[in-house]
């Protein structure tokens, strides 16, 4: 499969503090990637600075989407590449109904994809009052009319009830199937990774990521068994 | 308009010897409308300076019989803008106005002001209503004067409400209201909202008050949003309680624009300008 997303060396700080160093990994056109690793990992760290979130200043000797230079691109920029995130906590936005918001979504990237699965929060505040759920089928809706080639998803479970991520989980494997949709799924959730089937599996420790692999169930029982932190010493998965 | 009647503030204080009381004075500038049945459409209404040199001095009185509801858009503004000659003229918009809501009447009110950066603004309105009758009142500025006074008074009697909200987006301007609600009948309730938007140059004192005389309820809700090292803003909510079953409230809060705000939105991919944007108007339109 042709390369969707290449990071080499990739170095991200924040007031001088080193967070992530020498990080590598590819992804391809409608790959789907499970990225997981204990609390403080940096996993949420490396999806806000893919995006490109400015709060994180960004060295790699590779950041590319589709071959366009991610480094010399602003956030908006990246959005318009083709790079979409699913916020782990989305802010209120008072005063602008849903319903305003995706339509500009939809004009900034000609999207077309249906409200439909948040209709009955469309003329509400965006994300006021919305429960866990309600705010990751809002994201969803939002991020399907970026057109998106790549998206960062962030816990995608979090808050969420069953029967709302079963709704979300369906709507977002029916347009990754279809539109071939590469995910970088940032997760703790075996139902997600059971739902989602990741075609890859990364480990995070410590600002790097020490392991990657196919074999998807046999790393998760190691994670179970033994802990994230086994996976260091571990070189069957590579 | 059939069943509601309009005329010139003098004329009125000739024909009807009631007006006097809220008139107080034989007004020399404004309108007279009383409302006597159902309207069949929404009153629109319009002032606007032209001229350099021209001081509008308007005394308005608005009457709405009990039970009907009535819908009403004024604007003022400022037709022209004037030359760096003209400005040394001047010119002034001054307005005072009564509003009376008979029992069970029903008022919508949006009040639109729009001005040149030159004029000067001052505009006094007290409102009546007597019981059970509500008023919802927007008083938006979209466009600042140099100097701008706003002055809003509410009585309420039994059983009244009122919604008022301020949604001012301020540059280069002196800005000062005072908005006072006395709730004077049990079971009266009154919320008033500030939006007030910070630019370059604003100096902002806002004065929001709810007095209780009354089992009654009240909420103020003041916010400003700093957009500008330079502004300036004040809040003041104040409430007072002279019956000791009326429950007051009130919340306030002075910020800027919020830097996650801003990421999520250009996130979705939009530019800094166009997220600054969308979040400005869904201030000053929150509901």
């Amino acid at each position: 499969m042709k390369d969707l997303l290449t990071v080499k060396k990739l170095r991200v700080t924040v007031a001088d503090q080193e967070l992530l160093a020498d990080l590598s990994f590819k992804l391809a056109a409608g790959e789907i990637a499970a990225l997981m690793g204990a609390n403080g990992a940096g996993k949420s760290t490396l999806g806000r600075a893919l995006m490109g979130d400015p709060d994180y200043m960004v060295e790699a000797e590779e950041l590319s989407l589709n071959g366009k230079n991610l480094l010399d691109l602003e956030i908006e920029a990246r959005a318009q590449a083709g790079m979409a995130y699913i916020w782990q906590q989305a802010p209120e936005i008072k005063g602008v109904e849903l319903f305003s918001l995706l339509n500009l979504i939809q004009q900034l990237h000609d999207g077309d994809y249906d409200y439909q699965l948040a209709d009955p929060l469309l003329f509400r505040e965006t994300n006021v009052g919305f429960s866990g759920g309600e705010k990751k089928i809002a994201e969803l809706v939002q991020v399907l009319n970026q057109k998106p080639k790549l998206i960062i998803i962030d816990e995608l479970d979090s808050g969420l009830d069953i029967e709302n991520l079963d709704k979300v989980l369906s709507a977002l494997k029916k347009e990754v199937q279809q539109q071939k949709i590469a995910i970088l799924l940032i997760t703790h959730s075996g139902a997600v990774l059971e739902e989602l089937k990741p075609d890859r599996i990364m480990i995070m420790r410590q600002g790097k990521i020490i392991c990657q692999s196919q074999k998807i169930e046999q790393v998760l029982n190691t994670i179970k068994e033994y802990g994230y932190q086994k996976c260091e010493q571990c070189q069957n998965c590579l | 308009m059939s069943g509601s009647e309009v005329l010139p503030a003098g004329k009125a204080w000739d024909k009807y010897d009631w007006t006097h009381q809220y008139f107080g004075e034989k007004p020399n500038e404004g309108y007279f409308i009383w409302v006597k049945e159902q309207p069949s459409c929404s009153f629109l209404g319009c002032v606007s300076l032209d001229k350099p040199g021209i001081k509008q001095q308007l005394n308005n009185l608005t009457v709405i019989e009990s039970g009907l509801y009535v819908d009403m858009t004024g604007t003022c503004d400022s037709a022209t803008i004037l030359t760096d000659k003209q400005v040394v003229e001047g010119r002034a918009h001054q307005a005072k106005g009564k509003l009376v809501l008979r029992q069970g009447a029903s008022l919508y009110y949006q009040h639109l002001h729009d001005w040149a950066p030159s004029d000067q603004v001052s505009t006094n309105y007290e409102f009546f209503l007597e019981k059970g009758s509500s008023l919802e009142y927007t008083y938006k500025v979209e466009n600042a004067a140099a100097a701008m006074q706003l002055r809003a008074t509410m009585h309420l009697a039994e059983g009244a409400r009122s919604d008022l909200k301020v949604l001012a987006d301020c540059k280069n301007v002196n800005f000062q209201m005072h908005d006072t609600a006395h709730l004077k009948g049990a079971g009266a309730q009154a919320i008033s909202t500030l939006r007030i938007v910070g630019r370059q140059g604003a100096k902002v004192i806002a004065r929001s008050k709810i007095v209780a005389q009354a089992a009654a309820k009240g909420h103020l809700d003041c916010g400003a949003l700093m957009l500008n090292p330079d502004a300036k803003i004040k809040l003041i909510p104040e409430l007072a309680v002279e019956d000791q079953n009326a429950e007051l409230t009130h919340e306030a809060s002075i910020g800027k624009l919020s830097a996650e705000q801003i990421t999520y939105l250009r996130s979705r991919g939009l530019t800094s300008e166009q997220a600054e944007d969308l979040i400005l108007r869904g201030f000053l339109s929150e509901i």
